[in-house]
């Protein structure tokens, strides 16, 4: 319940700030005499710029803010808002356009300086727009996209942010007042995660005692605390690793957790990471023994344990695994014998990551094993295929209502899984899932 | 939060946002208030060299976007002020040419001089 009282506390704060400046500017500057599409057009571009300061709240990891919503909600947030901030943005030109006002003051190299900024700041956001959502198409890496998201998004915002001092009513001293504190806490969010963050991460740094290769093109990285006790966690959390010279230029990659959290004298932490894009092909073989890096964690709401259940049901997809390797671990470690039903997709047999470890477990745990291959052997008896109704249906026990459920896996599947398990009996609010391709 | 929740949490702030902008473009006018802003700026800027009726019948007739945009432009380029209150001037001449009931212009501050 105080979860959901503090997430409904940042829906009103959001709200709050996004609608400040234009009931600001109605307010103190009172409606205009112009046409109403002129008027819409300015309200637009009111809501967009306050939108756009608050995209980089949405992304700040600051924990007071994740907790009641999960980390990959608040990016989800971020891209669809993102989203409707670029509609809001174009519309505010385009409806000024219907409204009289000049062609020529969309020209980033002829218009009046105060509009010169706003066009500069719309030709980024289509810039961000575009790499964002064609980053595949134009092949872009992920740590590439990143920098060119980071930089235009900046540039975009302040460019927009001095389009609205220039254009700012000397009669409305409020405006620029508010513009002033959004443009205040853009900066100390800047420095917060720049900065402060790296700064302390760069007090705790960790160092790699293992690389251990797994199936399917797996590897395991075992890390220990250099200095310090590590950090406590929740079995399915994540944390960023960050790889490279220092915290403040490091390359960041949120990994789950893959261990126990019932943590033995070493407070040793294990990532399982797949190798999908160049800095997992790349820089993670070359994590060697020795080899410093640091961590930002732990992070992520995808954990049993803020949430009563008398049993569990696990779902993973291929490296969706690793997060319920460490909800089992920590079972085993505790001692926990509520049932558990784990259902593990994989295309083949040899895919199948912790295969040997998740059948031992078996001995240790009250734990039902359920593997579905898309391309099973031929003497195959088990599941194949995709996991569908009629096979959760087969397996999910009576009294499923009163469990919880964590689905990890690929986009497609989390989809599918969110339509099917409550027709299976298992209410929505217990069929837990995170997601983070994004881009 | 799953993704539908997370989904509709969008579109009801996204709705929200576009009823507030339906709301402040729908807003009724206030007359006063935004004339006397616009004689302000008037006789700030322009009253010590011109009187409005230079500019009066250029801006007069049904249509006046057209004239008021080309004036704005001019405006940009003459005189300091700054371009927000170029916008309040040529309002308030078209104000003023359309014959709205609206703050008289100003007039021009006596010379304190003696005969």
């Amino acid at each position: 319940m105080r979860l959901l009282l503090r997430a409904l506390a940042w829906f009103g704060s959001y709200l709050v700030l996004v609608l400040l400046p234009l009931a600001t500017a109605l307010w103190t500057l009172g409606p205009s005499e112009r046409a109403f599409g002129f008027r819409l057009g300015v309200a637009c571009g009111y809501i967009a710029l306050a939108m756009l300061v608050l995209e980089f709240a949405l992304v700040t990891r600051w924990r007071a803010v994740v907790q009641p919503f999960g980390i990959d909600a608040l990016q989800g947030f971020h891209r669809r808002l993102g989203v409707a901030a670029t509609g809001f943005a174009v519309a505010h030109p385009l409806l000024l356009l219907g409204g009289g006002m000049p062609a020529a003051w969309l020209d980033p190299l002829g218009a009046p300086p105060a509009m010169r900024a706003g066009s500069i700041a719309l030709l980024l956001l289509g810039v961000l727009l575009l790499t964002t959502v064609a980053r595949r198409r134009l092949r872009l890496s992920y740590e590439a996209w990143l920098r060119v998201h980071r930089w235009t998004a900046l540039g975009l915002l302040g460019g927009a942010l001095a389009h609205a001092f220039a254009l700012g009513d000397a009669a409305a001293p409020a405006l620029r007042v508010l513009w002033t504190a959004y443009a205040l806490l853009v900066l100390a969010l800047l420095l917060r995660h720049r900065l402060l963050a790296p700064w302390r991460a760069a007090r705790r740094p960790w160092q790699v005692v293992e690389l251990r290769s797994e199936r399917a093109d797996t590897r395991t990285l075992v890390v220990e605390p250099v200095g310090h006790r590590g950090i406590d966690f929740e079995p399915g959390q994540f944390a960023w690793l960050l790889t490279g010279r220092s915290p403040f230029a490091a390359l960041q990659h949120p990994i789950t957790i893959s261990s126990s959290a019932e943590q033995d004298a070493s407070r040793r932490l294990e990532f399982t990471i797949k190798a999908l894009g160049d800095w997992s092909r790349e820089r993670v073989p070359a994590l060697l023994p020795g080899t410093r890096l640091w961590i930002d964690g732990p992070h992520g709401s995808f954990t049993p344990e803020r949430e009563p259940a008398l049993g569990l049901v696990l779902v993973a997809g291929g490296v969706g695994i690793t997060p319920m390797r460490a909800i089992l671990l920590t079972m085993r470690d505790r001692g926990d014998r509520r049932p558990v039903l784990l259902v593990h997709a994989a295309s083949t047999f040899d895919r199948l990551t912790f295969r040997e470890e998740l059948e031992a477990l078996r001995a240790t745990l009250a734990l039902t094993v359920v593997p579905v291959l898309e391309q099973p052997p031929p003497d195959w008896t088990g599941e194949r295929g995709y996991i569908d109704a009629a096979l959760l249906r087969r397996h999910l026990p009576p009294g499923v209502g009163h469990w919880q459920c964590f689905v990890c896996g690929p986009p497609a599947m989390l989809d599918a899984m969110e339509r099917l398990l409550p027709a299976c009996g298992l209410p929505a609010d217990r069929v837990h899932t995170e997601r983070f391709a994004m881009v | 939060m799953n993704d539908r929740a997370a989904r509709v949490v969008v579109g009801v702030l996204v709705a929200m946002f576009a009823l507030a902008t339906l709301a402040f473009a729908l807003a009724p006018r206030r007359d006063a208030a935004a004339a006397a802003d616009g004689a302000s700026a008037w006789r700030r800027h322009c009253a010590g060299c011109h009187t409005a009726d230079e500019f009066l019948p250029r801006l007069g007739g049904a249509d006046p976007v057209v004239p008021a945009t080309r004036m704005i432009e001019q405006l940009t380029d003459h005189g300091d002020a700054p371009l927000a209150e170029d916008l309040l001037v040529v309002q308030w001449l078209v104000w003023q040419a359309a014959g709205a009931p609206a703050a008289p212009e100003p007039a021009p501050e006596d010379d304190d001089y003696t005969l």
